[in-house]
């Protein structure tokens, strides 16, 4: 089809493909009842700290070059969508770098029983870069991290790990306040370029919501498991990219799973399911100022826990994993 | 504002506000989603942008104009979460919520069109969007990426023929 296209054809048509967004009436009053810049919807932080710890771990930094399939709970395909592509490079990406890794630093400093909001500004006066910190326990041995999650109401920790010896483990389980439940609110400051607001929560207030897990073989090989409480259910579990396939399997406790096998050595083969809550947990939102009140909750449905295993092909250790057989 | 202003000044802080949240969240929430492609993190970078509107604009100084300037904003908001590990490792792995459900009826035409500015690389995406669909002439797309004007022209051009590449032969108007 060769033909010219108007600017207004243009429009029209994506106007028209996007108008199933629509805006949100209240998000004036929302703006203007916070305040302050850092007075922001918390959605898109809680899960920062544990991805960020997953990166340093995996080095993860993905090709953007091909279409993504977007497969549905079943394994079909259900479209084709565009990566993000990588943005510019620049002055500006450095001066966001800097920032990234002085919120790093103080990040790291933080003990692991404080849940920190920290961000940084920039030159306008604007958050340049934000992170959370979430309260959390660290096990260095399966024992004690499965006698943890043993009592979690809504996390499920692998019932079988490889039966080979491990060269490295290290587990982190991140937690949230209930909804009923108590935190103190230790202070607000500035540390360098790093601007703070710090809780602390209750330890019988503190409920695990998500975990990290890593763990390697002597072959060389590596696992990877995070679990993490969700809101709303979706149909749509995953990307996957080119050369990887997805299969519906059955794991014991799991409401959906597939495994996702890749035909390329070098990127990993994996497992991704979903729990149903039977008894969702409620939550509370902290106030990521001293603007804002206390009391938004938050109410999750759903448990969502991808594996991957890198540098080597074997789907049944991935099944045997959850389901213990 | 400081905190001993006048409440009239309040009011009027805030009515002034209001109207560039109507004026502008549509345009900023599509331009975020056609930024981000997700629809979760386009209306936090929406929220984000009103965020920062509504506290730096007493320091605009009409200098642009309002699109230009709450543009700008959008496209930073936009892209520090492209830059964050979080954006990443979530594009990477989980829910996409892609593209949302049109409200409105569409035909062949217009998923094709969409799709194909959807595979537009960022750098020459934004510049398409910012033209054809936000209405913006050269000089305030390159205030708004803080990038010369002879660069926005070269992406325009490249976007275009990009875009025919992708469409297989049909061509924007310059």
């Amino acid at each position: 089809m060769n033909k010219r296209i108007t600017t207004e054809q243009l429009r029209g048509s994506l106007e028209r493909q996007l108008s199933g967004l629509k805006p949100d009436p209240l998000l004036a009053r929302r703006v203007m009842a916070s305040g302050r810049v850092s007075a922001r919807k918390p959605r898109l932080l809680r899960p920062v700290l544990v991805l960020a710890v997953l990166m340093a771990l995996t080095g993860a930094a993905y090709a953007v070059t091909a279409l993504y399939r977007v497969v549905n709970w079943q394994g079909g395909i259900t479209r084709t969508v565009a990566p993000p592509q990588t943005p510019d490079r620049g002055a500006a990406a450095g001066g966001a770098r800097d920032a990234g890794e002085a919120l790093a630093s103080f990040i790291s400093e933080i003990p692991d029983d404080e849940t920190v909001f920290a961000w940084i500004e920039g030159d306008d006066g604007l958050i340049a870069r934000s992170e959370l910190h979430k309260k959390q326990k660290a096990f260095s041995s399966h024992e004690a991290f499965a006698q943890y999650m043993a009592g979690s109401p809504y996390l499920t920790a692998p019932s079988q790990l490889p039966d080979e010896t491990l060269d490295y483990y290290a587990a982190t389980a991140y937690m949230e306040c209930k909804a009923f439940g108590a935190y103190a609110q230790t202070g607000n400051g500035q540390a360098g370029p790093v601007r703070y607001t710090r809780f602390l929560i209750d330890d019988e207030s503190a409920v695990a919501t998500g975990y990290s897990l890593v763990l390697t073989l002597a072959d060389g090989s590596c696992l990877r498991i995070e679990s993490g409480l969700r809101e709303a259910s979706s149909e749509e579990p995953l990307m996957l990219r080119e050369g990887e396939t997805a299969e519906k399997v059955a794991v014991s406790g799991m409401s959906d799973a597939l495994l996702i096998r890749s035909a390329d050595p070098a990127s990993p083969d994996g497992l991704i399911m979903r729990r149903k809550l039977s008894d969702p947990a409620k939550l509370k939102l902290l106030p990521l100022n001293d603007h804002l009140e206390p009391g938004d909750g938050v109410c999750y449905t759903e448990e969502y826990i991808t594996v991957w295993l890198h540098n080597r092909k074997d789907p049944q250790l991935l099944l045997r994993l959850f389901s213990g057989a | 504002m400081s905190n001993g202003a006048c409440p009239d000044a309040a009011v009027g802080r805030n009515r002034r506000f209001e109207l560039l949240v109507d004026r502008y969240q549509k345009a900023v929430l599509h331009m975020c989603y056609l930024c981000l492609c997700d629809r979760s993190l386009a209306e936090d970078a929406a929220q984000e942008t009103f965020l920062k509107v509504y506290a730096s604009m007493d320091a605009f100084r009409g200098e642009s104009s309002e699109k230009t300037w709450i543009m700008k904003i959008a496209m930073n908001t936009c892209y520090s979460i492209n830059r964050s590990g979080w954006f990443r490792f979530f594009n990477r792995r989980v829910t996409p919520e892609m593209m949302p459900d049109a409200a409105a009826e569409t035909d062949e035409d217009d998923e094709r069109l969409a799709s194909a500015v959807a595979r537009l690389p960022l750098r020459l995406r934004k510049v398409i969007l910012l033209y054809y669909y936000q209405g913006l002439k050269v000089n305030e797309i390159a205030e708004v990426l803080g990038i010369s004007q002879s660069s926005v022209s070269g992406r325009l051009k490249r976007g275009r023929e990009k875009l025919r590449d992708l469409l297989e032969g049909s061509e924007l108007d310059e």
